[in-house]
């Protein structure tokens, strides 16, 4: 797993598990024979260095946060704890899914965790 | 052999066929996208596009009529993942080309109690998994 330096800022309290929160999806991110959110969308980027998955409080700020989305996946922080993973809040508007490795480190646990967060999520936006 | 046999029949036959060229078609649609999104790199790179093209028209050789229809996507490098998806059974493969051969072309699988990885150093183990995805 990844080092996290993720710290709970004290402006911000801890997500509680009933929250529902948001991931854009890039063009290729949904299953389209079955409307189901595909295994790409959580992967980390390793290029970059990407220590979390990026995730909004709504459909707006995820539909602001890259041009041209394809879509926009919803999940509950609670779900995402039941993976061992968290979800840390860092501004009114963003938080970081943790925990996940990067697949060029450990491609079965990362595709693993990646299908099974792919799977607690349901699609709640397209154009 | 009566005519509703022989469609049916026909219809089997050929599901390989329109999977295999629904796949190839969603992969050559991979070279319309643009060069790069804000996520990345999002047209595949030669490499990536040629090792899918040929593992793909390699195990449709070798598994004909039960060929499997995959979908596609690039990660944000310009390498391409191939899925094909079962949620009744459930059961996922996952055949990862890369953007460039410095990284291993691997296959994931997933069922409701395993998972794993193994590196595709040819295209008998993307048929081993295609058969285990069919069941």
């Amino acid at each position: 797993m990844i080092e996290q330096s993720f710290d709970d800022s004290p402006e911000f309290e801890p997500l509680a598990d009933n929250i529902l929160v948001y991931r854009s999806l890039r063009k290729g991110w949904i299953d389209k024979d079955r409307l189901i959110v595909k295994i790409d969308a959580y992967y980390l980027r390793q290029r970059i260095n990407e220590r979390g998955i990026s995730v909004n409080f709504s459909i707006e700020q995820s539909l602001a946060a890259i041009r041209n989305c394809e879509g926009v996946a919803g999940i509950y922080v609670g779900r995402i704890r039941e993976l061992n993973l968290d979800v840390v809040r860092d501004s009114s508007s963003h938080a970081s899914i943790i925990g996940l490795p990067y697949r060029e480190n450990d491609p079965a646990t990362a595709d693993e965790l990646a299908l099974l967060l792919a799977r607690q999520s349901q699609i709640v936006w397209r154009p | 052999m009566t005519l509703a046999k022989e469609i049916v029949s026909n219809s089997i036959s050929n599901s390989g066929l329109i999977n295999f060229r629904i796949t190839m078609q969603r992969l050559l649609e991979l070279l319309d996208l643009d060069e790069e999104d804000d996520y990345g790199i999002l047209r595949p790179t030669e490499y990536a596009f040629r090792t899918a093209v040929k593992l793909v028209v390699e195990a449709y050789d070798a598994i004909g009529e039960k060929f499997p229809k995959a979908s596609t996507a690039t990660d944000e490098v310009g390498g391409i993942f191939l899925d094909w998806t079962s949620l009744d059974p459930e059961r996922t493969v996952r055949l990862f080309c890369p953007f460039s051969p410095e990284r291993r072309t691997d296959i994931y699988h997933h069922a409701s109690d395993e998972y794993g990885v193994d590196d595709v150093v040819s295209v008998p183990t993307l048929v081993q998994w295609l058969q285990w995805f069919n069941g």
